[in-house]
């Protein structure tokens, strides 16, 4: 968990872990009481002849893993132990994976209804089932966080990716290649989304930002003097494209040229684009919501694939999947 | 078209891990066969189910090893793709001939046990596709796919394995450790590369389909295991977990992997590898000597780290909670050497990485 460090939280950690993990559903508690349900609940052999379900068979099944991850995973001594060996900050929350919650609650719900509701008479055994189980769903939905409340978008093409995608990849090689036939991976500056987007549609187009720099930068950890004194260019153009900061206009052409990228995009909306073009870059091109911009690069020279002929004894050719 | 043949993909992984599976199936045995003790042989016979998720984890290992071997060469994908065309053509051949007896009688008892038991299929085969077209329509923006997605891309861009950095597509001088054993991704670049797909459209609807019916197989399993034949309460099982997966949702649950990141090995172990060792332990609370058990839970401490290298931590833990109390609740010390072999590959894996990270162990991308 990025939010979370388990040095800072101490033996809390484990009970902000799982708070987090569970943020805003019920469903560990209804893990709980499942588990306890299945493992403890009395046989009503007064109400129903047949009760079928195996007790000490739920019980084996589900509640020993139960006691020894309260012993190991949900104990507050064991991460702080563990984070002493191994930096377990991001992914000790994976380890709560293991808790079988969906299965012991399915099954929890499913010998509710099967079993203790169950009643003499089939008119009544299927009423009385059916009410048990629109009361289980509506526990289940109720109780949880639905995964599309803020609205169902409905994936805009095959790819899923926004449909602008393939046509600015489109432009960008266009571009490229007409000012430079050998230059097959153009550079690119982009906006968040479409600068972790693209790359998965098109990777004969470069990225002068990798991940976790613009992460960093719209999270608040990049401001205006580390923009311009770190030796990191990319953090140059982060600022402007991404923080809307007006930095000095040689400070960003150096980061251009630092990080040989020719090409910066951005959405319509963007306020930048004014001092994109007081710094001397010129639209080539747009889509219905964006605007790729082209840097003259000086002294450029096209990237080009690493030569591993002697290894390989082959001519590599890349394949073409694009649309 | 290419979306008919996306999902049409689906069915040929699935063909894949069955025959994978029929070509290392063997059958329940209660004991060990050099064993002096009498020996009880206790047949169950071919579970189709089953038969899919051990040849899924088989089939990621020998993907693995011919990966990590034409990686360390530096060798580009299409020897890969090649040497993987190879590989599935002997296994699936053996896995047709194995699997031809095998197959009759497993075939013939699914199809009577699903006859017998209709409406409850009916139902359940319209909530995995309920399920399943939900999830597959929607669209998602998510970070990680900048790496899992880009990886493929990068590596079929450029005929390499793992040399490009898939978030910008600068040459790196050395193999990511973290990602070098987790040859998952290079498995979705080696199938692109033999069907010519787009990397998108694997991951995002051949994989995600293809996790998602895995996910369903491995609950159905579980289903089996605990309700025996009852059809009815395994279909209610599967609706109230289908439920509940829609529900369950913050950025780091498990069903939020299984709805959002199902393209990713990380889900499968969230939703295939970890349920997938508890059903192993079932099977174990009702013989704690079941070789057959045993073996898929090795397979599945091999398999694993494939897919994920968060693996080889959450792997052995799984492990360690389930089969810790199994031999207190059996009497058998047995369990306990037989569960830290299979906990090795995973600690091993993890012992790499730490060299790596302290800088001893690195692989360059270049000959020095």
């Amino acid at each position: 968990m990025q939010s979370l460090n388990i040095a800072q939280s101490g033996y809390g950690y484990i009970f902000r872990c799982i708070g987090l993990y569970y943020e805003g559903n019920i469903y560990f508690a209804l893990y709980i009481v499942s588990l306890v349900f299945l493992s403890f609940a009395p046989v009503m052999k007064s109400r129903i002849k047949d009760v079928k379900y195996d007790r000490n068979r739920m019980r084996e099944i589900f509640l020993p893993q139960f006691l020894v991850m309260a012993l190991t995973v949900y104990n507050p001594v064991f991460p702080v132990a563990l984070n002493s060996f191994f930096d377990v900050n991001k992914e000790y929350y994976r380890f709560l994976w293991m808790a079988p919650v969906i299965t012991c609650i399915s099954v929890a719900g499913t010998v509710l209804v099967t079993e203790y509701a169950a009643a003499q008479g089939e008119g009544k055994d299927n009423v009385r089932k059916g009410i048990c189980t629109a009361f289980i769903l509506l526990i289940l939905i109720a109780g949880g966080h639905w995964l599309y409340s803020d609205g169902y978008i409905v994936s805009p093409n095959i790819y899923h990716v926004p449909t602008e995608i393939p046509e600015v990849a489109q432009i960008i090689h266009r571009d490229a290649e007409s000012r430079d036939p050998e230059d097959l991976y153009p550079r690119a500056m982009m906006e968040y989304d479409y600068n972790m987007i693209i790359r998965q549609y098109d990777a004969s187009i470069l990225l002068a930002c990798d991940r976790e720099a613009y992460i960093d930068a719209v999270s608040g950890v990049l401001d205006y003097e580390t923009a311009l004194k770190d030796e990191n260019y990319c953090n140059r153009l982060l600022a402007v494209v991404a923080l809307g900061m007006r930095i000095p206009y040689d400070e960003f052409e150096k980061g251009l040229e630092e990080t040989g990228t020719g090409y910066v995009v951005i959405s319509k909306t963007n306020d930048m684009r004014q001092y994109l073009e007081d710094c001397g870059l010129e639209e080539v091109g747009q889509t219905e919501n964006h605007v790729v911009m082209h840097y003259e690069l000086k002294d450029y020279e096209p990237f080009t694939l690493a030569d591993y002929h002697d290894l390989w004894y082959y001519n590599p050719e890349p394949i073409d999947f694009l649309m | 078209m290419a979306i008919v043949q996306a999902l049409a993909l689906v069915l040929v992984n699935i063909i894949l891990f069955f025959l994978f599976g029929c070509a290392i199936h063997i059958r329940g045995i209660s004991r060990c066969p050099w064993s002096r003790r009498p020996s009880e042989v206790a047949d169950r016979g071919m579970s189709l189910s089953r038969t899919v998720f051990t040849g899924f984890f088989f089939y990621y290992l020998l993907f693995s090893v011919c990966c990590i071997a034409v990686t360390l060469k530096w060798r580009p994908l299409h020897v890969l793709t090649k040497l993987w065309i190879a590989v599935v053509i002997a296994v699936s051949l053996i896995g047709v001939i194995r699997g031809y007896a095998l197959c009759k009688p497993a075939a013939r008892k699914a199809a009577s046990f699903i006859n017998s038991h209709r409406p409850a299929f009916i139902i359940m085969t319209l909530v995995f596709i309920t399920f399943a077209a939900i999830v597959l329509i929607s669209y998602q923006f998510t970070l990680d796919a900048s790496f899992y997605v880009g990886n493929v891309t990068t590596s079929l861009q450029t005929d390499t394995l793992n040399i490009y950095d898939p978030f910008t597509g600068d040459w790196q001088d050395h193999f990511e450790m973290r990602y070098f054993f987790a040859t998952f991704p290079m498995n979705d670049a080696v199938m692109c590369s033999l069907f010519r797909i787009h990397p998108l459209l694997w991951c995002k609807i051949t994989m995600s389909a293809t996790a998602m019916l895995l996910t369903f197989m491995v609950m159905y399993m579980m289903g089996r295991r605990i309700f025996g034949d009852d059809a009815g309460k395994i279909c209610l099982f599967l609706v109230f977990s289908s439920v509940a997966n829609f529900f369950m949702i913050t950025i780091y649950t498990t069903s939020t992997f299984l709805t959002t990141r199902n393209y990713e090995g990380k889900c499968l172990l969230a939703n295939v590898v970890l349920p997938g060792i508890l059903f192993v332990y079932t099977e174990l609370l009702d013989d704690v000597k079941d070789i057959r058990a045993w073996l898929t839970l090795l397979l599945i401490a091999l398999g694993a780290p494939v897919l994920s290298s968060s693996s080889n931590m959450l792997v052995p833990a799984m492990i360690g909670v389930t089969m810790i109390p199994l031999a207190f609740m059996r009497k058998d010390i047995w369990v306990i050497p037989k569960s830290i072999l299979c906990m090795i590959p995973g600690v091993a894996l993890t012992g790499i990485y730490i060299l790596y990270v302290r800088n001893i162990v690195v692989f360059y991308t270049y000959q020095r």
